[in-house]
């Protein structure tokens, strides 16, 4: 599985955009974008970690409890609770 | 004190190098491998976000380096990164923007990476790259043109190895020679999408080829987040770190004890005067005692979790309790803290300081002292031991344990309430949600987990340890002054104590507060035991030895059951009645008496307010608490 971005985005995606928290185990994707409702820290963070347009993302597996979701974004590996991830746009299936 | 704070980077000469980067990204080897270990650390003026300064020399020259708290970005999303930012650009006031940056970027994160070295050269500040990890992407495939890579981002990159110490000499001449680095000449675009192309652009010059996952952290996370085999391997983890604490830790704190009780024993020999004998031998090097006590806890606690972080379980082991942690506010960060606690709250606020978020750092200092530590243990154990008959028992349970059990649950359950309500009420989210980066499991360096441990021990004994002196012998000069020669002269030695112990200022603070604590059931001698408790916990039990003369001072219940009251309406009847018992041990749950706690938290939240309110407010809670329990205790029997 290639962790590089994908450089081709907006390839034609499978499926409409989904939210992040939508994705199940093992499942990848490319991410579409951010939420635009989220405050402007919040959507900063998220690219910072790595969630920018055309990354991507891969749902890794959840903790035991359920919460939190660890994804595999880009380069790295980074857990987020349904609050965050919620903000994420990806196109599934990729 | 606190300008000691304000002031600590200044107190260095020289020009002033910031050091940046993103958690996890090796920046603290980086920062350590150039410094050494004379490193001052310090909080920012009046709150509670850490830095840390040391020097870089060769003789002729000297730079200051200072490290700054880990971020993934610029844009600051909590007051804490707010002034982190405040610092770079020279906002905060009397502390001046640093003459040049370096960015320290991990080689197998680089895409990701060159978003915050985009929105740091964008600052147009004078900066160099130290590109860490190296080894690690080339391990896994990956590769990069460093020359290349320095072209397309326009300032100086040096690849180091900060564990292993690999390009450091090179960093360190680059470092001395900082005048020579540069701002880029174009500098990168501010926007998103700006930066998203230059990132791209910037990689393609580089010859960038990613690391591939790495399968050995796929495969032992596989386990380690497994629903069953990783909760089974994190109870396995931390009943392994508590072993250590109690079995190794515990014994070597009887050593220090016993080497100091005999030291001043011996001390006290050697000088005639009675009184300034005592002074040597319980206030001076009691108090030195008493501060070394925590050592080996202190030591233990920080060597395991610098092994355990260093290791990458740290951040597992946050993930797993995420969940368990969210009830209180908190994310899973906080979850080693106040399992620590549970030895002892000196180390378990200290160790607070890896958690990012301020708020969520004073949330958890703040609840940590109601964890049951082990300090409470003796009190408890006198206490139950008076309250509940020795063969007692519940069904298949015996009635003591019981008791105890639900002592230790009323303190956690208690700690993770308060913990909630703080930060539902003063400490209001001001950050970001919970987000935590996984980095790869790595082999911990002995240099690396030393540097981890030395900082705090250092801390503990010069900044912690001199209030816990101070109070131990102000608590001293309390129960042994005024001074009452004449009279004691013709006693017995145990005899002796009770006398100057009855009649010092200590008890006549014990008879002034005696009407706030009457509610309670607590007579002047209650108080006078409360008031020892303030050098620890577990000195309730022998100040109460001493105050009714018992035979043995370390257990002294059969005395206290024959201990009535000596004046007001109550005259003559027994002292510890069931409902007194448990209104004592429900105050001993809530109340914050130990004075090396408050030290401890003046030190870490960098201000006496944190650990005024704590005072005052978790004594108003115990004597509430304590009542209630009392009255209904009184209503039952």
């Amino acid at each position: 599985m290639p962790t590089a971005t994908a450089e081709a985005p907006q390839v034609a995606s499978p499926q409409p955009a989904a939210r992040l928290p939508a994705m199940r185990r093992g499942e990848c994707g490319i991410v579409v974008g951010v939420d635009g409702g989220l405050s402007m820290a919040v959507r900063s963070r998220l690219a910072d970690l790595g969630f920018v347009p055309g990354t991507a993302v891969q749902c890794l597996r959840r903790a035991p409890l359920g919460s939190p979701v660890v994804y595999s974004i880009g380069e790295s590996e980074v857990c987020l609770r349904a609050d965050l991830a919620g903000g994420v746009l990806v196109s599934r299936g990729a | 004190m606190s300008t000691h704070q304000g002031a600590h980077a200044r107190s260095f000469e020289g020009a002033h190098i910031a050091l940046l980067g993103a958690p996890n990204a090796g920046k603290s080897s980086v920062f350590n491998r150039l410094t050494g270990l004379r490193v001052k650390t310090g909080n920012y003026p009046g709150v509670t976000v850490t830095r840390a300064s040391g020097q870089v020399s060769d003789g002729a020259t000297t730079v200051v380096v200072t490290d700054l708290p880990g971020t993934y970005g610029l844009e600051p999303a909590s007051p804490d990164e707010q002034i982190v930012v405040d610092h770079l650009l020279g906002r905060l006031p009397g502390t001046a923007a640093p003459d040049a940056l370096l960015l320290v970027v991990d080689a197998t994160a680089l895409r990701r990476s060159l978003g915050l070295v985009a929105q740091a050269l964008a600052t147009g500040r004078t900066s160099a790259v130290a590109l860490t990890m190296t080894d690690e992407l080339a391990a896994r495939g990956g590769s990069v043109d460093v020359a290349a890579l320095s072209g397309a981002i326009g300032v100086p990159v040096h690849p180091v190895v900060g564990h292993r110490g690999r390009g450091i000499p090179a960093l360190r001449e680059s470092l001395l020679s900082w005048d020579d680095w540069s701002a880029p000449i174009v500098a990168p675009p501010a926007d998103r999408a700006g930066i998203t192309a230059w990132t791209t652009s910037v990689l393609d010059r580089a010859a960038y080829r990613p690391a591939r996952p790495s399968t050995a952290t796929r495969g032992i996370d596989h386990v380690i987040l497994h629903p069953v085999w990783g909760l089974i391997a994190f109870a396995a983890v931390m009943t392994g770190f508590f072993q250590l604490i109690f079995s190794v830790a515990a014994p070597a704190q009887g050593w220090i004890e016993s080497l100091f009780a005999w030291l001043g024993g011996v001390s006290a020999q050697g000088i005639s005067h009675p009184v300034l004998s005592d002074l040597v031998q319980t206030a001076l090097i009691g108090g030195v005692g008493g501060v070394l006590v925590f050592l080996p806890q202190i030591f233990l606690l920080f060597a395991m979790m610098a092994l355990l972080e260093g290791v990458g379980y740290l951040s597992r082991a946050a993930v797993l309790m995420d969940r368990v942690m969210a009830v209180s506010g908190l994310d899973g960060r906080a979850f080693v803290s106040m399992l620590s606690s549970v030895a002892c709250a000196i180390p378990g606020i200290m160790s607070t300081r890896t958690m990012p978020s301020s708020r969520d750092r004073l949330a958890t200092m703040l609840a940590a002292p109601l964890m049951p530590c082990s300090a409470r243990l003796p009190v408890y154990l006198l206490l139950v031991g008076m309250l509940v008959p020795a063969g007692a028992s519940w069904g298949p349970f015996g009635a003591q344990g019981l008791a105890m059990l639900c002592l230790y649950l009323l303190g956690g359950v208690s700690a993770m309430v308060v913990a909630s309500l703080l930060r539902s009420t003063v400490l209001r989210t001001g950050g970001l949600p919970f987000y935590l980066e996984l980095p790869s499991y790595r082999v911990p360096t002995l240099r690396g987990v030393v540097e981890q441990v030395w900082s705090p021990v250092k801390m503990f004994l010069r900044k912690v340890g001199t209030i816990i002196v101070i109070s131990t012998i102000a608590l001293w000069a309390l129960m042994s002054f005024p001074a009452h020669d004449a009279e004691v002269a013709e006693m017995a030695p145990g005899a002796a104590d009770a006398y100057v112990l009855d009649h010092s200022y200590a008890a006549s603070v014990g008879h002034a507060v005696e009407p706030i604590f009457r509610p309670l059931g607590f007579d002047w001698r209650i108080d006078v035991g409360l008031i020892g408790a303030l050098a620890a916990r577990e000195v309730f039990v022998s100040t109460l030895g001493q105050v009714v003369a018992a035979q043995d001072p370390g257990s002294p219940s059969a005395e206290l059951a024959h201990v009535t009251w000596t004046g007001g309406a109550r005259a003559g009847q027994p002292v510890f009645t069931a409902p007194t018992i448990v209104a004592l041990l429900v105050f001993f749950v809530y109340a914050l008496q130990c004075m090396s706690t408050i030290a401890v938290l003046r030190r870490e939240s960098n201000s006496w307010r944190w650990p005024a309110l704590a005072f005052v407010g978790f004594g108003s809670v115990a004597w509430v608490m304590a009542w209630l329990a009392r009255t209904i205790a009184m209503a039952v029997t």
